[in-house]
């Protein structure tokens, strides 16, 4: 009987251990503000600003055009994006620049504003970075406010509530204003449409199986 | 069931985990896909989410110490090293059911890898607390207490 006494106080004990470890990982999940950041495997480790990430000094910029429900841009961010980051993010040689335009329908304009408005938490990358791995069937109606609200909470470093209160505001229409000015200035023809631009240079379309060559090219 | 077996049966059950764990943190550190049946979108999903590290120390790392610090404790003689095995395999057990939890309802996503640990884990449980609260026949092997 002292045995089972003893099994019960050590299962308590377990139990006590296991709520101070959930207790402990959702109050990390909470305060995540710098590139320590450990949930996400690329972005998070990665300088973020507004709509970039890498180096602001970075002397060439990828301009990605996107929309979130575009199956072949999630493609992209799966696949391709994170040999882009491992190769030329990281040593600071080009910086990332994400405009998001929303024309394949209903979900796509509710997941922009959401991001446009984790841009303004410089959080757009590892939110659309969730988003993407997540993309459920084109305008399935998957993108729901609770769909949205909980890939949010997946990203470190984005405050719902703040999220919540910039929905829609004039930054948040300001970025996606741009977007579209961009995409007809530069007549996008579809997505995912890639732009390169050195020294501040007028953007270039590039394939991105050809980004090596292109960066070389100098 | 003699002490013997049921020290075996935690060692088998630790290397078994020890391999899980073990493959999961390689993943994890090389950047790498796990390789999971029908696709690794599931454990993709699961392990890049937040719950795949705890206060920055990956999950599958965890898991690796704590299958270790079993088997270790069978290398504990007496009371001391059953209760130590069955109190470490009760705290991994409910974190596992408590990571079966989020996966099933706050990543909507299952890694098998997971599901397998906590399958061992469970098992585990079992046979630390049994060999714990037992009695066991004498001529075990094993000094009683």
């Amino acid at each position: 009987v002292n045995r089972l006494w003893l099994l019960g106080g050590a299962a308590a004990l377990a139990a006590v251990i296991v709520v101070a470890a959930i207790v402990i990982s959702q109050s990390g999940a909470d305060d995540e503000e710098t590139s320590s950041a450990p949930s996400a495997p690329r972005v998070e480790r990665i300088a973020q600003e507004g709509i970039w990430l890498g180096d602001p000094d970075a002397p060439a910029t990828l301009i990605e055009f996107a929309d979130l429900q575009c199956p072949f841009c999630a493609e992209f961010a799966n696949e391709e994006l994170p040999g882009v980051i491992d190769r030329y993010v990281r040593d600071g040689s080009l910086r990332l620049e994400l405009r998001l335009l929303a024309f394949l329908g209903p979900d796509s304009v509710r997941s922009r504003d959401v991001a446009h408005a984790a841009a303004q938490q410089d959080r757009i990358w590892g939110f659309s970075e969730r988003f993407f791995r997540n993309q459920g069937p084109e305008n399935s109606g998957y993108a729901t406010d609770e769909f949205l609200e909980r890939l949010a909470r997946q990203t470190p470093g984005l405050d719902v509530e703040q999220l919540e209160s910039d929905l829609g505001n004039q930054e948040s229409e300001a970025l996606t204003r741009e977007a579209e000015r961009m995409a007809r200035t530069l007549e996008v023809p579809g997505t995912p449409a890639f732009y390169l631009v050195r020294d501040g240079g007028r953007p270039e379309p590039v394939e991105i199986d050809q980004l090596d060559e292109a960066l070389a090219g100098g | 069931m003699s002490d013997r077996r049921l020290r075996i049966a935690v060692a088998v059950l630790s290397l078994a985990g020890l391999g899980v764990a073990g493959y999961l943190t390689w993943v994890h550190y090389a950047d790498l896909d796990p390789i999971c049946a029908g696709g690794s979108g599931g454990c993709e999903k699961v392990q890049s989410s937040d719950y795949a590290e705890l206060a920055g120390v990956p999950v599958a790392l965890l898991g690796l110490i704590g299958y270790g610090a079993i088997l270790a404790s069978l290398a504990v003689p007496g009371d001391a090293g059953r209760f130590t095995g069955a109190l470490l395999a009760l705290a991994g057990f409910g974190f596992s059911a408590w990571l079966t939890y989020v996966e099933l309802f706050e990543i909507d996503a299952i890694c098998q890898w997971c599901v397998a640990s906590a399958v061992i884990m469970t098992a585990l449980a079992a046979v630390t607390s049994l060999r714990f609260a037992a009695p066991r026949p004498a001529g075990s092997g094993h000094r009683r207490s």
